[in-house]
């Protein structure tokens, strides 16, 4: 029996309890040196916690059966993990005074990409049509302080 | 990235042109950053006074831009590091001298430079009106023999600060109550759920001619309009002579000479506004103008106190 | 009476009254827009007040406080993204209730408890404001612990299935809480050294993640999976009817009136929130409707369609809207974010809300008053008209597009509520933990009612300790706390309750049938 094929056949709830109660453990240690007043509330919670994931792993550990609640791994981390990329690349863009609309605008189409568009015209048109729209509905209907480059925030702030 | 954040840049150089001139100050629009979301005592003064500056700016507008996070850190050290060119202000109160020692924010009160100051709100002890003390007197007498719980806004505020400083100018003892808001603070008081408050004048103001608490002592130097039978601390015996909050603008060191004096002329202007002092009063501020010199004394005198109360209380930076 | 009058007369002005409208149908839209809310909405708007006349202001201000709620159903129900906060519970049954079809159902009946709610709430208002502000002013720090506790034990209600995940998620998001600066000592508890979250996780930005970007993922993993298998099949087969039988009207009326009740009360009582009474609604709905199914086993199960389970979040949510207005008007304490910009609002129109309002300011005071009946009546003729328009629009736009600007909407939303970038990155961790948490099979409601209420707890637990030198009994006192103790029972009782109800059934009925 290899490693490989025992990790296969542990089932989620198992890996959850595991990393529900190192979280846990963390917490706890963590707490431990805040001040009187203040550690013991948090190191209540996260002992609990350790002690839930703790159950949650047993009890997956000693169910027989696989757990195939989490449907076709590939498929939702394809989506998800792809779209959190590009939005944290993104965030990073703006951070990084890149300006609003440009990252703005290469995010939409990647996103639009993950969701399965392929057609060159519909990218760009959609990708526009999304951009400008909430461009328009916050840096501009709701005034709010977008991130944007100098001359495009010289010239919406006036 | 790097290089495509030049490119950017250097297009977006090309647009704006050559850098601002002070002569030609100001040109555009101003930033007056308020550190907070929009709805409180900063954020709302800070609004009256840019919809007063329209009439002395011909077109040029005072923009507010809220900026949360932090108990304010995140606004202030966004002005702080912000271009000093003069289109960053901050909107500035005591808190941007207390966090950086107590709460480890990133800037330090001298990265500012002070450019004026409209509000001067002394700090008070206020009574819920069903309280049995009715005098400043009863209420230290009664401190003397008890811990009184007084509720005051968090930690490490100089409405804490000044509880602190009546502890040990006046030999007694507090329990703090902290809130995370206002309404906390209201709701305890007018339910009579603690002692006392240490409240600016402006908002205790409010609460004792809506009847639901009582103003004690006032602390400064002299009587406030209005509440002339209250006495000041100084006199009260509590061995603090004057407390209080204050709020005006400030702009990141560097500034040009030029702009800051632009500004603090803008804002005596400001302040002296029939139309503005009216509202002012109206919500409760009491309107005080102060030049960059004189305010840059007053934040200059914050800082030692609160470094002095700090010393002499024990308290440290939280790690 | 006269006041009564008063208070029509000024909102019957042209100009008043069609700021009101302007609010009720901009409230609608922005509710309808994720990332959007009455907050960012306010904080917008505050400007533009300045150069509006006081009552004029403040009746746009009203339009838009009660409306948001019904326009954050519309994206629940159809595509299981809240619009708002406060329907992320109508999502569950409503989206279900969507999927077999009956999305004109859920839409009506979202629609019609949100002005009953409203209504009953606003009546509350008008006629004993100042009798609730006194009861009001009895909650302090030991009463409002017992307040958060019974939110607590409003978990029950979301239990259903996987005991154990609830009770993670519900502590993980008092975990959560416990971020920032405790309020007693100052010391930072889990910040890593970042200013951002010295006063806690950034609340907007936290639940937008949750339960916006949360839903957003999940969408998009729906449309790979539809592409997958048959190449795009409607997830929702059509709307149906959106006429409500008297039959369904009928049974839902005990439903409306718990949760406007819950809803009026828990509103009274200064910064409690509408999201816990939207729980302790939810919780309450729930647990009726258990004792109802047993009569009825055809009904579907709760949380897969239950009509009750849209009407008694959406009751709610709006319920707590008036409601939220009495300490506020009454005595000028503000129970929540948006109310702190209404005294905002005022303050820019150089007036104070508490008594002094009612004695300066009558005609102001009072059209506020009546606004909030006017705007909960108008409300749903409008809602109505809206629906039709918003789904539309909705199906207009392919659902790619719709991931790519919702996700945008969301993120750019939570950046606007404090106008920080960090916001940004809150919003979308929470939305990845959320969206991983509902792959666990982790249920991500208790753990937003442990993230609202946790701070609330402890601040509260710690200040009573305070005041009380120390002694625990405090919060058991009859005498100088009877509310406390009565919460307190109330608490016990709602959790130990299913437990006896659960044990005494596995006693009574050793049928095989209980094993599912």
């Amino acid at each position: 029996m290899s490693e490989n094929s025992n990790i296969q056949r542990l089932k989620p709830d198992a890996w959850l309890g595991g990393f529900l109660t190192v979280v846990g453990l963390w917490a706890a240690r963590e707490a431990t040196s805040f001040d009187e007043f203040s550690w013991v509330y948090p190191f209540a919670l996260s002992a609990a916690l350790a002690v839930l994931g703790a159950a949650i792993g047993l009890r997956a550990f000693k169910a027989g059966r696989n757990d195939k609640s989490m449907g076709d791994a590939r498929v939702f981390l394809q989506g998800a993990v792809a779209m959190t990329l590009v939005l944290a690349l993104w965030v990073t863009a703006l951070d990084q005074g890149l300006g609003y609309v440009g990252p703005t605008f290469v995010a939409v189409v990647a996103l639009l990409w993950i969701t399965g568009i392929r057609d060159r015209r519909r990218l760009l048109v959609n990708g526009l049509g999304v951009t400008v729209g909430v461009f328009v509905l916050f840096g501009i209907i709701f005034a709010t302080p977008l991130p944007v480059l100098e001359p495009l925030q010289i010239l919406i702030r006036q | 990235m790097k290089m495509l954040k030049c490119v950017v840049l250097a297009a977006a150089a090309a647009v704006v042109g050559a850098p601002v001139h002070a002569a030609d100050y100001p040109s555009r629009n101003i930033d007056l950053v308020v550190p907070f979301n929009p709805g409180g005592a900063v954020d709302t003064t800070s609004r009256m006074a840019a919809e007063t500056a329209k009439k002395f700016l011909n077109g040029i507008e005072i923009k507010i831009i809220n900026k949360d996070g932090g108990g304010g850190v995140v606004g202030q050290t966004f002005a702080a590091r912000a271009k000093p060119d003069g289109y960053t202000m901050l909107a500035i109160t005591n808190s941007a001298v207390s966090s950086p020692l107590l709460k480890g924010a990133p800037f330090k009160i001298t990265d500012f430079t002070a450019v004026g100051l409209y509000t001067i709100d002394p700090e008070v002890i206020a009574v819920p009106d069903t309280s049995p003390f009715k005098t400043i007197t009863d209420f230290m007498a009664a401190a003397k023999q008890r811990k009184l719980n007084i509720v005051s806004s968090g930690a490490g505020t100089s409405h804490h600060m000044a509880g602190l400083a009546i502890e040990l100018g006046a030999k007694v003892e507090f329990t703090y109550v902290f809130s995370r808001g206002f309404g906390e603070e209201l709701q305890a008081m007018l339910g009579g759920h603690v002692d006392g408050a240490l409240w600016p004048f402006g908002i205790a103001k409010q609460q004792a001619v809506g009847g639901g608490t009582r103003i004690l002592a006032v602390a400064s130097n002299e009587s406030m309009p209005g509440f002339e039978s209250v006495p000041t601390w100084e006199k009260s015996g509590l061995g603090v002579p004057a407390w209080q909050t204050f709020r005006g603008w400030a702009v990141p060191k560097g500034t040009p000479q030029e702009v800051v004096t632009f500004l603090s002329d803008l804002l005596k202007k400001i302040t002296a506004e029939p139309d503005y002092r009216a509202k002012m009063d109206k919500a409760g501020f009491p309107v005080v103008y102060r030049n960059a010199e004189g305010f840059a004394k007053t934040i200059a005198e914050e800082d030692v106190l609160t470094r002095r109360i700090m010393n002499e209380k024990g308290l440290t930076l939280k790690k | 009476m006269e006041v009564l009058a008063l208070g029509l007369k000024t909102l019957c002005d042209p100009l008043v009254f069609s700021m009101l409208l302007l609010g009720v149908t901009a409230g609608l839209v922005i509710g309808t827009i994720p990332g959007l809310n009455d907050n960012i909405a306010f904080a917008v708007f505050l400007p533009f007040s300045f150069s509006l006349r006081a009552d004029m202001a403040l009746a746009l201000m009203v339009g838009v406080y009660c409306s948001t709620a019904i326009g954050g159903a519309i994206p629940a129900i159809m595509m299981r993204v809240p619009g708002t906060a406060s329907s992320m519970l109508t999502l569950i049954d409503g989206n279900a209730m969507a999927r077999k079809g009956q999305a004109g159902q859920a839409l009506s009946i979202a629609v019609t408890s949100s002005v009953v709610g409203g209504i009953v709430s606003a009546l509350v208002l008008l006629f004993f404001a100042p009798l609730l502000a006194k009861f009001a002013l009895k909650f302090g720090y030991v009463e409002n612990f017992a307040l958060g506790v019974l939110g607590l034990s409003s978990v029950v209600g979301l239990l259903s299935g996987n005991v154990l995940k609830g009770l993670v998620s519900g502590v993980l998001g008092l975990l959560v809480a416990t971020i920032g600066f405790t309020l007693k000592t100052g010391q930072p508890r889990f910040v890593f050294d970042n200013m951002n979250l010295i006063e806690g996780v950034p609340f907007v930005a936290l639940l937008i993640g949750l339960f916006g970007v949360a839903a957003l993922f999940e969408l998009v993993e729906e449309i790979l999976v539809g592409k997958r298998s048959e190449g795009g099949h409607e997830v929702i087969p059509g709307i149906g009817s959106t006429k409500l039988s008297g039959r369904l009207i009928r049974r839902l009326v005990p439903t409306w009136f718990r949760s406007s009740f819950i809803g009026s009360a828990i509103g009274i009582a200064p910064g409690a929130g509408s999201l816990m009474a939207i729980y302790v609604a939810y919780d309450q709905a729930a647990r009726a409707y258990l004792r109802r199914r047993h009569q009825a086993p055809d009904d579907p199960r709760w949380g897969e369609g239950a009509p009750e389970g849209v009407a008694a979040p959406e009751t709610a949510n709006n319920a707590v809207v008036a409601s939220s207005m009495v300490p506020l008007l009454s005595l000028g304490i503000p129970g929540n974010s948006v109310s702190a910009l209404f005294i905002a609002a005022l303050a820019i129109q150089g007036m104070v809300p508490g008594p002094l309002l009612f004695t300066e300011h009558l005609d102001i005071a009072w059209m506020i008053l009546t606004g909030f009946l006017v705007a909960n009546i108008l409300m749903g003729p409008l809602s109505y008209l809206m629906i039709n328009t918003m789904i539309r629009m909705v199906f207009s736009l392919s659902k790619e597009t719709m991931v790519a600007a919702i996700a945008l909407l969301c993120l750019t939303g939570a950046y606007a509520d404090g106008n920080n970038v960090f916001n940004i990155w809150v919003a979308l961790m929470a939305g990845a933990v959320g969206y991983g948490m509902k792959k666990f099979n982790v249920p991500l409601a208790p753990a937003i009612l442990g993230i609202v209420l946790g701070r609330k707890i402890e601040d509260s637990l710690m200040s009573s300790l305070a005041v009380s030198d120390g002694s625990w009994w405090i919060f058991l006192d009859p005498k100088s706390h009877p509310i406390s103790l009565a919460l307190l029972v109330a608490s016990a009782a709602f959790l130990v309750g299913p437990v006896l109800s659960a044990w005494r059934r596995s006693i009574t009925k050793h049928a095989p049938s209980s094993a599912n």
